[in-house]
């Protein structure tokens, strides 16, 4: 067995024993329940219509999101202006100085209970990384290449193609690949404030009635979601491997 | 015809003098080498001609219709592309690439990636794609420096002949030591 499966193994067994215990010495179901039972409920929620439903819901909300964001921010970082450029840097520092709380808040005033409100948010969380790996990744195109194309000019159509878009793409798809990790995590966020479905609703609404289960549950999922989409890009080799043992 | 005409031309990088006060003027048909020191600013002269850099100060004409190609000291090929699909991208005349490649049997050559090619192979590559566009102007940065004997003969040879009875004026940076540049050049500038 490869040392790196051993330690993971061993890594899991320690954990849900550490788990069990504290289930234990906490005894109460409502606060820390036991990780059976809860992988219990895990299980169960496969087959729960209106938990896949609600994750379908969020998974859209996400990636209308993140679409939003990379869309926008491919456009914009495109725009090689540097007045520009410093109008949207300020714009980004208010983003990103404020706390996710602030923006769900925000949006809540300005477009009230529902999907809109997650979209925003989502959108404002992703769109600084994209735009500026984008901005950076365009700007910083080595002079070489500059003189090269002035000395022997392409077409436009050659020049997006064979040069910009596998010059850029080491730039950026590492990030999106990280913005479509996080996206999951913020809808669920702004969901939890904004919306009556969803994944968020769903912890909301468990949270509300105390069915700890069910949350450790949703956390599980969330966890899960986060670490396919990890291994998928890792081996699409846009993600670099992790550290192994 | 004055291809080129270049009055007082001078050029800094960080308060550092590259080009102090140059004056050259090249006809049509005619060929030059530069040569010089190291750091004499050989190459940025070239840079300047073709362009790629702004003077300081002083006047560089060029004769309208004047058609340059270039060919860079380092040779620069887009990593993600092979070899074929390098020249393919930037060549303007398919006929004298199939001529090029067969001269210099690069053949077995056009399907790898320029990483996995030497110093000596990209450097051919690069001589190849310099002849793929229309020019009358050819400027050359150290073409032969990291050819080996055979191939900076039959590259020395092709040059020659390419030059011969056409208007292309040559202007070629060439190192200090390479004393075969004058089976080429008309003459030979020395910039200090």
């Amino acid at each position: 067995m490869k040392n790196s499966l051993r330690f993971k193994i061993t890594f899991w067994i320690i954990f849900f024993l550490f788990w069990y215990l504290m289930g234990m010495r906490i005894n109460s179901p409502a606060i820390f329940p036991y990780p059976h039972k809860v992988l219990l409920k895990t299980i169960s929620l496969l087959s729960d219509t209106e938990f896949l439903y609600n994750l379908g819901i969020t998974a859209i909300r996400s990636l209308v999101g993140l679409f939003l964001a990379f869309f926008i921010g491919f456009i914009l970082g495109n725009i090689k202006n540097e007045k520009f450029y410093v109008g949207i840097r300020n714009i980004i520092d208010i983003f990103q100085s404020n706390p996710l709380i602030i923006w769900i808040t925000l949006a809540l005033l300005w477009f009230g209970f529902g999907s809109k409100t997650v979209i925003f948010t989502t959108f404002i969380m992703l769109f600084p990384n994209l735009y500026l790996s984008v901005y950076y990744a365009l700007k910083n195109i080595p002079t070489e290449y500059i003189e090269l194309f002035k000395i022997y000019p392409i077409s436009k159509k050659n020049y997006i193609t064979k040069f910009l878009i596998p010059y850029i793409k080491p730039f950026i798809l590492p990030v999106l690949a990280n913005s479509t990790i996080s996206s999951f995590k913020i809808s669920a966020m702004a969901e939890f404030f904004a919306t009556n479905n969803g994944i968020g609703f769903l912890l909301s609404y468990a949270k509300t009635f105390l069915n700890t289960e069910y949350i450790y549950a949703i956390s599980i999922y969330l966890f899960i979601i986060s670490k396919f989409l990890e291994y998928i890009f890792r081996k699409m080799n846009i993600l670099k491997e992790d550290l192994k043992l | 015809m004055t291809v080129i005409n270049i009055i007082n031309l001078k050029k800094s990088f960080n308060d550092k003098k590259v080009l102090n006060g140059v004056f050259l003027k090249l006809e049509e048909g005619e060929k030059i080498v530069i040569k010089g020191p190291n750091g004499c600013g050989k190459t940025t002269l070239l840079k300047i001609i073709a362009g790629l850099i702004k003077p300081d100060e002083g006047i560089v004409e060029i004769s309208p219709g004047t058609k340059i190609s270039f060919m860079f000291q380092n040779p620069i090929f887009l990593p993600w592309l092979n070899m074929e699909e390098n020249l393919n991208l930037t060549c303007k005349d398919p006929s004298k690439l199939k001529e090029l490649i067969d001269y210099f049997d690069l053949k077995d050559y056009l399907n790898l990636f320029p990483h996995q090619l030497s110093g000596g192979y990209l450097q051919i590559f690069s001589f190849v794609r310099t002849f793929t566009i229309p020019h009358n102007l050819l400027l050359l940065d150290e073409p032969f420096k990291s050819f080996d004997i055979n191939r900076k003969e039959k590259a020395k040879a092709f040059l020659k002949s390419h030059l011969d009875n056409k208007k292309i004026t040559l202007l070629m940076v060439s190192h200090q030591e390479d004393r075969e540049d004058k089976e080429i050049a008309d003459k030979i500038f020395n910039l200090f």
